[in-house]
């Protein structure tokens, strides 16, 4: 070997030293390049695919508002169209196939299905659902007002205004019916009576008959514990019956299009977002946050807490991210405050709202 | 005079799957003849008529009506001025007397001219004129018979394609329907085409006749000729055992 | 017992709704002994015409109203044209037909969702603050008194369109012998046509009409169309008068039998009526 040879042999070298170091040193703060896949089980078609729409543009919102992270974040979207027989087999993709960390579902009925698989399967599984039963296990959390919350809200709120007897619409889904038997409950702590409690079918359209045996009940207020369609059809049809009673909701009414129904009734909501997600959502989306949505901002962000507490060659695992969940308290999220709590129930507030000129506004009680 | 030939069958085959149910077919109907279709059970009587009415699938050969080739369609057939009173009488049974000779009478544009048709027709046959607001499917076997006949006039067909009008009636029946066959032919110059179990009567009122025996037309005549010969009673027999009336 | 009047008038709308459903249903059904289930969808073509004219078009409403009505009628020729017919030709079962027809309201429910999102959605322009009727202790809406009016002039046109005109003679006899028919010179494709043409039409019709009782959404066809069918098993499949005594005794036992028991037994109870016609009298009540 000659010595230009050498010469050239010798500074490819360095240069390859000086090159690896440089990426070395600018991975150092990297402890690894793990990614965390996170899979989300939505309606993405059928009747309330705008709500899976809304769910899947916040969490890419914040996908894309997340800052230096220590792992990756990528969202696997599955379309369940919010039937539980679908979900299943969207969940056991996202785990057979994308192999996925971290489940979030949508609805009390789906999170039910998918609680007990993330539990069997050890992957950490947050709904955005009502019902409680979601969050048993060590892996499953929900992050929804809860019941109890906005229960509690309701009833001082009827107490308040002097309201004794209660009439009672209410679908028999999941979510609703949770709602229902803890309000139940609490009702039995007053003096507030149900005069009329009247059970529907999702799907139905003809409330008519339910509607005339409930006319003539001496409700003072009747809750209407119903979601879009059939609170909006059952609304019209409560009028149409020349029923001029005060109608009042748990979350119903400022998700429907047709507010004008319910104008002047007041309600209790999860408490709003805030003005600064709302805004973004609303230039990503040109739409207004839809049900669900802010929780599922928040939903990521927590996952990205959780799993960014550990500092590791490798990722933390689903224990590991479940166990640091549960000791969450005081995060700031879009939805206010939040702490979960020792049942794996993310704690946000609940709020009395109106209907006034077609909006919702808030009123202090 | 030479009479013109109204239709003709031309080296006509029919395949169902791998059944040849025709195989190189020629028959002719001249104009105000009757022509008598024979042969046992499977021949392919029937199914000569059906092929002329486009309701049997040809594989090769051609129908020719004024001797010109047309494609049979069913519906299109009856403009030309043939009319089919398939086997079975199969009136519209829930359809009045009245309605059934109506429908016979579809392509009738002139509704005053098809009025005049329906009364027409039920002058020849008074038993419709009398049972003309009951439903087609309370007649008796016989009664639905003329009224099948009478439906497939109402067109005033040039030909008339007639499968077993006397299947399933009683002896004397069968006498007045041969006899209406025959009245027809004679009144309106029209072309029958007959396919007949019942040989005796058929070739008393047929020029001529055909006989057939798997797919093929095995022999053929005037009817005398055939009468003479009895060619018709090999290989098969003819009776009717049921009747109505 | 003041419920009962109420009971009624509710039982009575029902039934015409049903009676809307069933009326074209039967109508397709006796021309083509074939459970076309893409009958429902046209409702929902129909509804959602008048929603895109009227709504978002801005065109004068009974217009919108006559666009919806032949948009339905059109698809449903469509349907008959390009797909049915073609199976038709092909000899093809009527199971066949049937799996056709799910194909072709699955993809036309599809299409709707697509143009106009899932959500339920109004048509009708007076949400809530329509003029009320009392009548014999009842109280029924304008919208509801038309749905009731429209019902008995289709059934009165439907009627006299089968048995007075040539048109309905002809549909009779295809339904009773169609290869005879073709042979009497009825272009039996053509009527069939026509028929699914007008069938759809009135399907059309019921999906306006339930648009501005209750609303719109893109499978509100399959529901209205199981009513329709479990109507016409009732009264007796392709039977046109059948078809509306079912509807209406649809509606009384579905609004009475939930009188005293929870509303959500309503479709329960319909389904338990289906089942105890098809097992006791299948043909229906009308059919011999």
């Amino acid at each position: 070997m000659n010595k230009l040879t050498k010469w050239v042999i010798g500074i490819i070298v360095v240069i390859a030293v000086v090159i690896t170091g440089y990426f070395v040193s600018q991975n150092s703060s990297k402890v690894s390049t793990e990614q965390i896949k996170i899979g989300v089980v939505a309606p993405m078609s059928g009747n309330l695919a705008f709500l899976g729409e809304g769910i899947r543009d916040a969490m890419l919102l914040a996908q894309q508002d997340l800052g230096n992270t220590q792992y990756t974040y990528e969202l696997i979207f599955e379309d369940d169209q919010l039937d539980s027989k679908i979900t299943a087999s969207a969940v056991n993709k996202l785990l057979g196939v994308n192999k996925v960390d971290a489940i979030v579902s949508f609805g009390s009925g789906p999170g039910n299905v998918v609680a007990p698989i993330a539990e069997q399967n050890n992957v950490v599984h947050l709904g955005i659902a009502s019902d409680p039963n979601v969050a048993k296990g060590e892996f499953n959390f929900i992050h929804w007002t809860p019941p109890a919350e906005e229960n509690k809200v309701f009833v001082e709120e009827l107490q308040r205004r002097g309201i004794k007897k209660l009439g009672v619409f209410e679908s028999n889904q999941q979510g609703a019916a949770a709602v229902m038997a803890d309000l139940k409950e609490k009702l039995k702590e007053t003096d507030i009576e149900i005069v009329t409690d009247q059970v529907f079918n999702v799907g139905e359209k003809d409330f008519r008959s339910i509607i005339s045996k409930a006319k003539n009940s001496g409700a003072e207020i009747y809750l209407l514990m119903a979601f879009s369609p059939e609170v909006e059809v059952l609304g019209k049809q409560i009028k149409e019956a020349g029923i001029n009673t005060p109608l009042t909701s748990i979350e119903a009414f400022e998700l429907s299009e047709q507010v004008d129904l319910f104008e002047g009734e007041w309600y209790v909501n999860a408490a709003s977002p805030t003005g600064d997600f709302t805004t973004k959502f609303e230039a990503k989306t040109n739409e207004n946050p839809t049900l669900g949505a802010a929780n599922a901002y928040d939903i990521f962000n927590l996952i990205v807490a959780a799993t960014e507490a550990f500092k590791g060659s490798t990722k933390p695992t689903p224990n590991q991210i479940a166990n640091e969940l549960t000791t969450i308290k005081d995060f700031n999220g879009v939805l206010g405050n939040l702490s979960v709590d020792e049942d794996g129930i993310v704690i946000s507030k609940a709020a009395i709202r109106m209907i006034k000129d077609g909006k919702p506004v808030d009123i202090d009680n | 005079m030479k009479k013109e030939t109204l239709l003709q069958l031309h080296n006509v085959s029919v395949h169902y799957g791998g059944v040849k149910a025709l195989d190189g077919v020629d028959i002719s109907l001249d104009e105000a003849e009757i022509v008598a279709l024979m042969g046992p059970n499977g021949a392919g009587k029937s199914t000569i008529l059906k092929t002329i009415f486009g309701l049997a699938p040809i594989h090769s050969g051609k129908v020719l009506w004024h001797e010109k080739e047309i494609m049979p369609i069913s519906y299109e057939i009856v403009q030309r001025g043939i009319a089919f009173v398939p086997q079975g009488r199969r009136v519209f049974g829930p359809l009045t007397v009245e309605e059934n000779l109506e429908i016979g009478g579809f392509i009738v544009s002139d509704k005053k001219e098809l009025r005049r048709r329906i009364a027409e027709v039920m002058e020849t046959f008074p038993i419709l004129k009398q049972k003309r607001k009951s439903k087609a499917g309370t007649l008796s076997g016989g009664q639905q018979q003329m009224l099948a006949l009478a439906r497939g006039l109402m067109t005033d067909p040039k030909v008339l394609l007639l499968d077993e009008p006397s299947l399933g009636l009683a002896p004397k029946m069968v006498k007045e329907v041969f006899a209406e066959i025959k009245e027809v032919n004679e009144k309106h110059r029209t072309a029958i085409m007959v396919v007949e179990h019942n040989i005796k009567s058929l070739l008393n009122i047929a020029n001529r006749g055909y006989v057939l025996d798997k797919g093929k037309v095995v022999t053929k005549g005037g009817s005398q000729k055939l009468i003479e010969s009895r060619s018709w009673e090999n290989g098969f027999t003819v009776t009717t055992t049921s009747f109505t009336h | 017992m003041e419920i009962v009047p109420q009971l009624i008038l509710n039982s009575i709308i029902a039934g015409s709704i049903y009676a809307l459903i069933a009326l074209g249903f039967n109508f397709v059904y006796g021309a083509t002994k074939f459970f076309n289930l893409a009958h429902g969808v046209m409702a929902a073509i129909g509804g959602y015409a008048v929603f895109y004219f009227a709504k978002t078009l801005g065109l004068n409403l009974y217009f919108a109203v006559i666009l919806g009505v032949a948009l339905a009628g059109i698809v449903g020729y469509g349907l008959d044209k390009f797909i049915y017919l073609p199976l038709r030709k092909r000899k093809a079962s009527n199971m066949v037909l049937l799996v056709a027809s799910l194909g072709a309201m699955t993809a036309l429910q599809a299409v709707i969702a697509i143009l106009f999102t899932s959500r339920f959605k109004t048509i009708s322009q007076n949400i809530g603050t329509q003029k009320l009727f009392e009548v014999l202790g009842g109280v029924i809406t304008q919208t509801q008194l038309i749905i009731i009016l429209v019902t008995a002039l289709i059934l009165a046109g439907l009627v006299f369109l089968l048995y007075k005109t040539l048109f309905g003679k002809a549909v009779r006899a295809i339904s009773d012998d169609e290869e005879v028919a073709q042979i009497v010179g009825i272009n039996t494709n053509k009527i069939i046509g026509y028929v699914f043409f007008i069938g759809s039409a009135l399907a059309g019709l019921a999906g306006i009409l339930v648009g501005f009782d209750t609303g719109i959404e893109p499978t509100m066809g399959l529901g209205l169309l199981l009513k329709g069918v479990i109507a016409s098993v009732i009264g007796g499949v392709g039977n046109i008068y059948g078809g509306v005594l079912g509807a209406f005794l649809l509606g009384f036992v579905e609004n009475f039998g939930i009188w005293k028991i929870s509303g959500e037994w309503k479709d329960a109870i319909a389904f338990t009526l289906l089942i105890v016609f098809l097992i006791f009298r299948p043909r229906g009540i009308m059919n011999k």
